[in-house]
This record gives structure tokens, sequence and C-alpha cells, in this order.
């Protein structure tokens, strides 16, 4: 029984130091990133994940490693030790979906690697996660970018659907996704819908409680309505 | 016979005339309203009600005056009432002299007041029970919840009655907010005075003490400059961070700043007197809600949620806990509040802290002594906890625990009835269940002075018929729940009381599975959100209210429609039940429902073949399963496809048919190989698999040059893996061409009843735009990689 006690007083002692040590790892990290530099806050943010106990820190850490990465240059590097990371066990499926939602989005705006970026996104959105939250928003947010910039306007109405059923979800994103959908559909040229969409995303845009622009939505309907 | 009607005719006209007192006859007053001559408003107010629902009733004019008449006298707010308790009330009714009075409050009439506030209404009380005691009832808010009995001769028998409810403590949540938070308020309502008249009539009680919860948040310490500069008093949370939101109820400054706000409040100071400068008084007190009760002040911790239990983790708390063992904080909060209080009792005789008995301090503290100046109220899940043996008892011992603390009067029991309805949790669904309340009310009577109950709903539709009976048990708990129930439809549905009543019937029935079988399965309080209400609704929508159920409830609804008369109140009244309850259930669950449901329904059949290998005849017979554009909204296909399916014992056998007019403009790159990454690039297909129980996801992507690559799926990612096993045969012919897929069942990993399927096309060929296609039309292009979006291959025979 005492020893039970003891091994007990042990992993918890240890799960606490291992917690501060993460905090203070983490924070010193972000400072050499916010500093750029780099190499040190790389360093840090490997030291932070070993320490790292639960998902969220983990996801945490690996993100802050895989920016510090990509802040050196080292591109294809960062996006390997990244999906080298998803798989693991430890990380929760909505953190791993965080994960590809990052890494998709680092290859947004890179020429040639679109494809990449959805294949990415494919997988994020097999990732269970709560649906009310910004992860399972940004993964159709990304995806629909993606096909808005292939002029596949049906395909990003259909992603962003996903998000549309989604009552819960911020009135911010609501907003952004229906004024995409709107878009959408003027540009498939059915502009009773895209004028629905608008409305309806004016609708949430003023729902939203801080100070949020929505005035490209009011000029969408201004356009429609004239 | 004959005999024997006359001669009961007879007894019963004797009865009448010996015992009875004549208010109308043949549609004229045989009675008028005496009221003092100074009568108070409340008295006033109690005449006009008692004259207009008369008139309702009889048709005749009621008057009120000063002077009785040559009749009947009705005597409002004359007897002498100085002993009277609140809401205690006479009716004295002999000969021509009928007396009504209780005590009442000299305000002007303000139903805001009388309904939250003053609780003086005696003579109120006893006019709306004479009425009741007519076969008047209020089943909903507004004119038309009103039912009153037509009877042109109205005789009461002779009778003394002075009652005195048994449970002070009467409420339930409806309030100022009712035309904003029911969409249907408009249905029931002009105004949420409306809403007050229809609490009073049905003898709600005021908020007396104890009044609301987590007095903390409107102290608004987390604006206040002094609590900011000292992050030392705010809760430190598990992640390390301060939350000036909550306390650190070890702190000195938490201790010293309620003191101060309890001392200030009861010397008469203001709040910027004493450092809250951000405060502003509600309803003649200068303080804010809940600070008002010139007798009582309220020290209550922030509400906890799921991301924070409310504790503080700093070293104090900490080791104060190790101290002080205890399943949560109640050895650390109350040893402030029992502080206060105490300071509080002395210095000012007859004042009271309150609180509620909430988490984290649900315990009954074992170092601390209780004042008694303390009123609480107890926070129980309520009356669905009687559908678990178990938690119903622990509720119970905690009423008695708790209640040798306290005065009766100064402990009370609030409850939820909300599930459904707090954050929108289970939308479309109903808790409802007037017996559980009305077994609630009999269960926790010798232990409390009453109960308030949260009943939240996202429309009042959905929630009307509990609170009234709630209402009505809780002023009298000796009515009959079953008569109760029956008089509400009869009165409210009028000829479609039957099919009504079984559809509540069906309500009740289903929430009580519905705590049985799926919420059990995780405690909750009274509402989940994100991911676990997602979950739940599923479940609930198609294990309860699954196709069936809803048909019935439709049918039921259907009959109520066709049994109301057109024009009536009972029409009225069925259309707000099928416009808030029904088709906002159906609603609710296609919203929820639908996209699964039609998955459902994308099944494939997937026929035997004799041998190891389909004949041609055995091809020709399969079902040919066609494609269709997979464009939202796009062209109808230029180029059609199709497949059919076969199955061995351990092979399934793809074939399919693809129109290509321009097979020599194929954008196939002939230099790749099986098992290269842009084979999808290529003019081909795409196969999808999907087991449900295992999980094991497989596309399979073939060119029209015979070459295939597959990727599967591991946790979260795919990785490109040649499936062990598989044949691709492929021929290219006039205007179309062929492939032959033979897919291994085993690498499938599915057991024969769970495999998730779909067939997509992608026409590369130059001189045309790319143009997709897909079996499923779940799966439009953009959802082709969601198993949510594939059928379900049903296998003639099952695989061994």
């Amino acid at each position: 029984m005492k020893r039970m006690w003891i091994a007990t007083f042990f992993i918890l002692g240890n799960s606490l130091f291992a917690e501060a040590d993460f905090e203070r790892l983490n924070m010193e990290a972000g400072q050499a990133a916010e500093a750029k530099n780099f190499v040190t806050a790389e360093a840090k943010y490997a030291e932070a994940l070993a320490s790292a106990s639960d998902s969220k820190t983990k996801t945490q850490a690996i993100l802050g490693k895989f920016k510090a990465m990509r802040g050196q240059k080292r591109i294809k590097e960062a996006e390997e030790f990244l999906l080298s990371r998803v798989e693991d066990p430890d990380i929760q499926l909505q953190d791993a979906r965080q994960l590809l939602n990052t890494l998709a989005e680092t290859m947004l705006w890179q020429k040639g690697r679109e494809d990449c970026a959805m294949g990415i996104l494919q997988q994020a959105q097999n990732c269970e996660c709560p649906k009310s939250g910004n992860v399972f928003y940004q993964t159709f947010y990304i995806m629909a970018i993606l096909y808005r910039n292939r002029a596949q306007y049906s395909a990003e109405i259909v992603v962003l659907e996903n998000v549309l059923q989604v009552r819960e979800q911020h009135p911010a994103n609501l907003c952004t996704a229906h004024y995409m959908t709107g878009a959408a559909y003027e540009k498939l040229g059915n502009s009773e819908e895209a004028l629905a969409h608008y409305r309806t995303a004016l609708k949430f845009g003023k729902r939203v409680k801080y100070k949020y622009d929505y005035t490209k939505v009011e000029k969408a309907i201004e356009r429609m309505c004239k | 016979m004959k005999r024997l009607i006359l001669y009961l005719a007879a007894l019963t006209s004797l009865a009448v005339s010996a015992a009875d007192i004549t208010l109308a006859e043949n549609g004229t007053a045989k009675a008028v309203i005496v009221i003092p001559e100074k009568a108070r408003p409340i008295v006033q107010f109690a005449a006009r009600e008692l004259s207009d629902h008369l008139k309702a009733m009889t048709g005749a004019e009621f008057p009120v005056g000063v002077k009785p008449g040559p009749d009947v006298n009705i005597y409002l707010g004359f007897g002498n009432a100085n002993s009277f308790a609140t809401d205690e009330y006479v009716i004295s009714a002999r000969g021509t002299r009928i007396d009504i009075y209780g005590k009442d409050t000299e305000k002007p009439v303000d139903l805001f007041d009388y309904y939250y506030d003053n609780p003086d209404k005696g003579t109120l009380r006893g006019v709306y029970n004479f009425l009741d005691s007519l076969g008047i009832r209020w089943l909903a808010p507004g004119k038309d919840g009103v039912s009153i009995p037509e009877c042109k001769n109205l005789r009461i028998p002779e009778q003394e009655i002075r009652f005195k409810p048994y449970f002070s403590y009467r409420k339930n949540s409806d309030g100022y907010d009712f035309m904003t938070v029911h969409p249907d308020a408009r249905g029931y309502v002009d105004s949420v005075k409306e809403v007050y008249l229809w609490g009073i009539r049905n003898h709600a009680a005021v908020r007396y003490s104890v009044v609301e919860c987590h007095s903390e948040r409107h102290l608004k310490l987390f604006e206040n400059p002094e609590w900011l500069a000292h992050p030392e008093a705010q809760q430190l949370m598990k992640n390390g961070k301060r939350n000036p939101h909550y306390s650190c109820w070890t702190d000195p400054l938490t201790k010293e700043i309620w003191r101060r706000a309890a001392n200030g409040y009861f010397s008469g100071k203001t709040p910027q007197e004493c450092g809250f400068l951000n405060l502003k008084g509600y309803l003649g007190s200068k303080w804010p809600f809940p600070f008002f009760k010139p007798d009582e002040f309220m020290i209550d911790p922030m509400d906890h949620y799921t991301g924070n239990d409310g504790r503080c983790y700093c070293e104090r708390c900490e080791e104060f806990r190790k101290q002080h063992p205890c399943k949560d904080d109640t050895e650390i909060i109350w040893r402030v509040i029992a502080d206060i209080a105490k300071e509080i009792g002395e210095k000012y005789p007859g004042k009271y802290i309150s609180t509620l008995i909430y988490p984290p301090k649900m315990q009954i503290p074992q170092t601390v002594e209780i004042p008694k100046n303390v009123r609480v109220r107890i926070s129980l899940r309520g009356p669905s906890n009687l559908i678990f043996p178990h938690k119903i008892a622990r509720d119970i011992e905690s009423l008695q625990q708790w209640g040798k603390y306290f005065k009766p009067e100064d402990f009370q029991v609030s409850s939820f009835q909300c599930t459904c309805g707090f954050g929108g949790f289970l939308p479309g669904m109903l808790d409802s269940y007037p017996h559980l309340i009305a077994r609630y009310i009999q269960t926790v009577k010798p232990y409390c002075a009453g109960i308030f109950v949260e009943t939240l709903n996202l429309t009042h539709t959905a929630r009307n018929l509990d609170v009234y009976i709630f209402l009505r048990l809780m002023w009298n708990p000796e009515r009959d729940v079953e008569k109760e129930l029956k008089e509400y439809f009869r009165l409210y549905y009028g000829p479609a009381a039957a099919p009504a009543r079984e559809m509540f019937r069906k309500f009740e029935d289903n929430w009580i599975r519905i705590e049985r079988e799926i919420l059990s399965e995780k405690e909750t309080a009274i509402g989940l959100t994100g991911e676990s209400a997602e979950y739940f609704r599923k479940k609930i929508w198609s294990q309860v209210y699954d196709t069936a159920e809803m048909k019935e409830i439709e049918s039921l609804m259907q009959k109520i429609l066709k049994l109301s008369p057109e024009g009536t109140v009972y029409a009225k009244r069925a259309r707000l039940l099928q416009k808030y309850l029904v088709q906002w259930m159906q609603d609710e669950r296609s919203f929820v429902m639908e996209k699964e449901e039609r998955r459902q329904q994308l099944k494939l059949s997937v026929p035997k073949a004799a041998g190891s290998a389909p004949s041609e005849e055995e091809w020709t017979k399969a079902p040919e399963y066609k494609l269709i554009s997979s464009q939202k909204m796009g062209p109808g296909l230029k180029a059609a496809g199709s497949f059919r399916l076969l199955a061995s014992d351990d092979m399934l056998f793809i074939r399919a048919e693809l129109t290509e007019p321009k097979m020599d403009e194929s954008k196939t790159d002939p230099g790749h190989l099986s098992g290269n990454h842009d084979v999808w690039k290529d003019n081909c297909v795409e196969l999808f698999f999907y087991a449900e129980k295992s999980k094991k996801f497989w596309q399979v992507i073939v060119n029209d040059n015979n070459v295939w690559s597959s990727q599967t799926r591991g946790r979260v990612l795919n990785r490109w893996e040649q499936m062990a096993g598989l044949q691709v045969k492929t021929e290219r012919g006039e205007g179309k061409w062929i492939a032959e897929i033979t897919i291994p069942l085993n690498a499938l990993e599915t057991d024969g009843t769970d495999l998730r399927f779909n067939f997509t096309r992608e026409r590369n060929v130059k001189g045309v735009a790319q143009e997709c296609s897909t079996w499923s039309p779940l799966a439009m292009s953009g959802g082709w990689h969601s198993p949510d979006n594939y059928g379900t291959l049903i296998f003639e025979v099952k695989k061994h």
C-alpha cells in the first residue's frame, strides 16, 4: 500500500513538474520566435514537446516548432516534421485536424502546392472535431478558397455547405461562409441564391458581438439589388 | 324510470335552493361587488378581475361599487387580515353575503411588481380561487389561454374557506424576457404584462428570498480596478493562468471585498462608496440585481462550466484543501460566507446572507458553523431525477441533511427542466413530464419551503403544459395530477383532447426513455454543447424520435387539426401546437438527420456470382448503376457511365462501362505505371470504400490504360499503398472504355454489412473541360472523400 502511495505521489509529482517545465519552455520558445531567433525557438519548442503531457500542449509545441523551422526556410523539413507527428496516438483527432489545417494554410498561396493542400484538407475533414469550433470551420474555409482559386464554384458551394449547416458556428464564420457561397452562386449566374446568401451573411455579420467589418456583404447586396 | 328521474330532479332543485347562493339568473346579475370606499388599488383590481370573469361566464354585468345591492353582495377586502400570512385568504359565503379578503398591499397596480416582488395579494388570491371554484382556468398566457364555462344561471354553495398554500415558494422561470426568448410569444400575448398576469392568476410566488444565483457576476469584479490590480485574489486555473472572472476564496482580499459589499449594502451606502465604481442600482436599490431585497445580501460564487470548475488552484487553496479535506470547495467558500454572515448578524439584526448550494460547494461544511441568519437554495436536478432511484435518493438525503441547518422558510429547492432548451442543447425536443413534476412536488414537500424551476425550451408551446401543471400543484399539492391533466386537455383542446393528450403522453414517455437510454451515458446536469450535443441529437432522433415515431406524432397532429373546428380557439391552439412544436420538431429532425437518412437509403445490391469469376450472363443480370454529374448546378453529363457489381465469397467484382466519344483524346499519361501518385490526373475512375466498424478506408484509382493506384488511411493520414490482391483490367473500345476491377474483400476489413461505397469518374480528355461524375448523389465534387456521402453495399449472400 505504502509503495503504491509513493508511486502515485511520484507520478503526480512528475507530471506537475513536467507541466511547469512545458509552460516555461513554451514561453521561452515563444519569446525567441518573436525575436525571430528561430534556431533557439526550434530547440526550445523541441524541449517543450518532450515535456508536453497531453494532446493540447503537444499540438502547441508541434505548431511552434513547425513555424520556427519555416522561419529558417526549411519548408520541406518542417512539413515532414508536422506530418510525422500527426499520427502520434497522443494527439487527439481534433488537434490533428488543427495541425493539418495549419499545414494546408501555409501551402495555400504557394504556387503549385494547391493540390497538396487539398489532399491535406481531404484528410483533415475526416478527423472528427466539434462542429461548432474554429478548427472545423478552417478546414472547409481553406478548401473553399482552393476551389474558388480553381474557379470550381460548385465544389466551393458543396464544401461550404458543411459549415452552413452548423448553427452553433461563430456568427463571423457563418457570415464569411454565406458570403463566399453567395459569391460562388453569383459566379455561376444564380443571382437569386446569391442574394439570399448575401442577406444571410449580413444577418450573421450583425450578430458578431465585437467590431466586425461586413461592408463587403452590404456592397454585394447593393450590387445585386441594383 | 320516469318517476325516478322526476324524483332526482326535485331533490337536486331542493339541494340548490336550500344551500346555494344565486349570483346570476338567466343572464342577469343577482349580485354586486362591493369594495371599501378607500379601496386599495389591488382590491379595485381584484374587483375588476372578478366582474370581468363573471360577465364572461354569465353574460351579465356585475357592478362594482361601495354600496351593497338588494340581492347578494360580494365584499372584497373588508375582513381583518392583519394576522394573515402571505398568500392566505378567506372566502366566506353565507346567505346573501360573500366575503373575500386577505392581506393587501397599498402599492398601485403594477403587474411586474405584483408578479415578481409584491407578496401581499390576499384578496386577489381569494378572488382567483373563487373563480377557480367556478371552473375558470388560465391554461396559457393571454386572452386565448383563458377557459371560462358559459353559465347563465350561476349558483354557489355556502362555504367557509380559510386557505394558506403549503409552499410559500412557487416560482418558475417565466419573466421579463418571455417575448424575446420565445418565437411563438406573440401567438399567446401582445405584451409581457399578460405573462405576469398569467403567473399571478396561477399563484406563482414572488421572489421573496435567495433571489437569483452567482451574485459574484453582478459585483463585476472583473471590471473593478482594485480587483484587477490584485491578480493573487483571482482564480488560478489549472493551466497556471489567473482568471479575473473567478475568485481565490482563500485570498484575504476576496473576503474583504465581500465583507465590504455586505456591510455597505446594509448600512445604506452606495456601491461607489464601497469601491464598486461600475455598479448601477436595480428597482430602487442602490445596488445592482440581485442585491435589492432589504433584508438579504447574496454571497455566491460565479457559475462553473465544463471548461472551468470554478476552483482556484493556488498554493494556499491547495494547502487549505490538504488541511481540510472535502470533496469540493465547500469548506473554503463557506468559511468566507459564514464569517461575513456572523458579522452581519451581529451588526444588523434581522438581516440575512443568502447563497446557493451549488458546485463547487455542495457539501455540508464540517469546519464551519453555519450562522442562523443564512438562507439557501439548494440546486438539484429536479423531477427527471425520479427516473433514477439512486439519484432521487441522493437528492432526498441532501435535502434531509441540509434541512437540519435552516428554518424551513429559509430553505428552498432550485430545479432544472431545461435539458433541451439550455444553450439550445436539444432543439426541437421537449422535456415535458407533468407526472414527474407531480411526483417530485410530493417528494420534496416535507423538506423545503418550495421550488424554483427553470423551465426553458425554445418555444413556449413546448413548455406551457408543464408550467401550468407545476403552478397548479405547487399552489395546492393535494390536487390530483391525472384529474388536472384530463381537465387541461379537455378545456384546452376541446374536441381534440384525446389525441392531444396521447401526444403529450408520448412526449413524457419518450423523455423518460431519452434519460434512461441515452443521456444516462453521460452524467449531465442541465445541458451540453458542441460534440456531445451533436452526438446526443443524432442518437435521440434516430433511436427515440425515429421516422416511425415522427409519423405517429404527425398523425396525432393531423387528428388534432381535423377535430378542432375552424374559427374556434381550439383551432388556434392546435395551429400553435403544429407550428411551434410538431413542425418545429420535424424541421429540427430533418436538419440533423436528413442527410444521414438519405445516405442510409443509398444502397447497392451486390448479387452473388456462382463461381470464382462472374459469367457474362451474370454481368448482364446484375443491376446497373448509372453515374450522374457531380457538379452541383452544373450541366448534364456529356459522357455517361455506369457500373455493375458482383461478389463471390472472397472477391468483389466491379465492371464499369464509360462512354467516351473522344477516346483518342484521352489525357492519360502513358508513362504512368501502377502505384503512381498522379494517376488521378489521368482519364480515370475512382472507387471509395469505407467499412464502418473497422473504419478502414480505401481509395482505388484506375485509369483507362490498365494502371491503378490506391491509398488507404491510417488514424489520420492517407498513405499510398497498393491494395494486396487487387486486379485491374481495362479495355479501350469504340466510343467507350471498360474497367474490370476485382477487389479482395478481406482487404476492405468489412463484416459484409457495413461497407460504404461510391464510384466516381474524372473524365479528362483533350479539348473538353474536365467532367466529373458520381454514383452517390450526396458525393458532389468537393465531397468525394467523406464517407458520410457514400452508399452501402448489400451483399446478397453474406460473406463467410
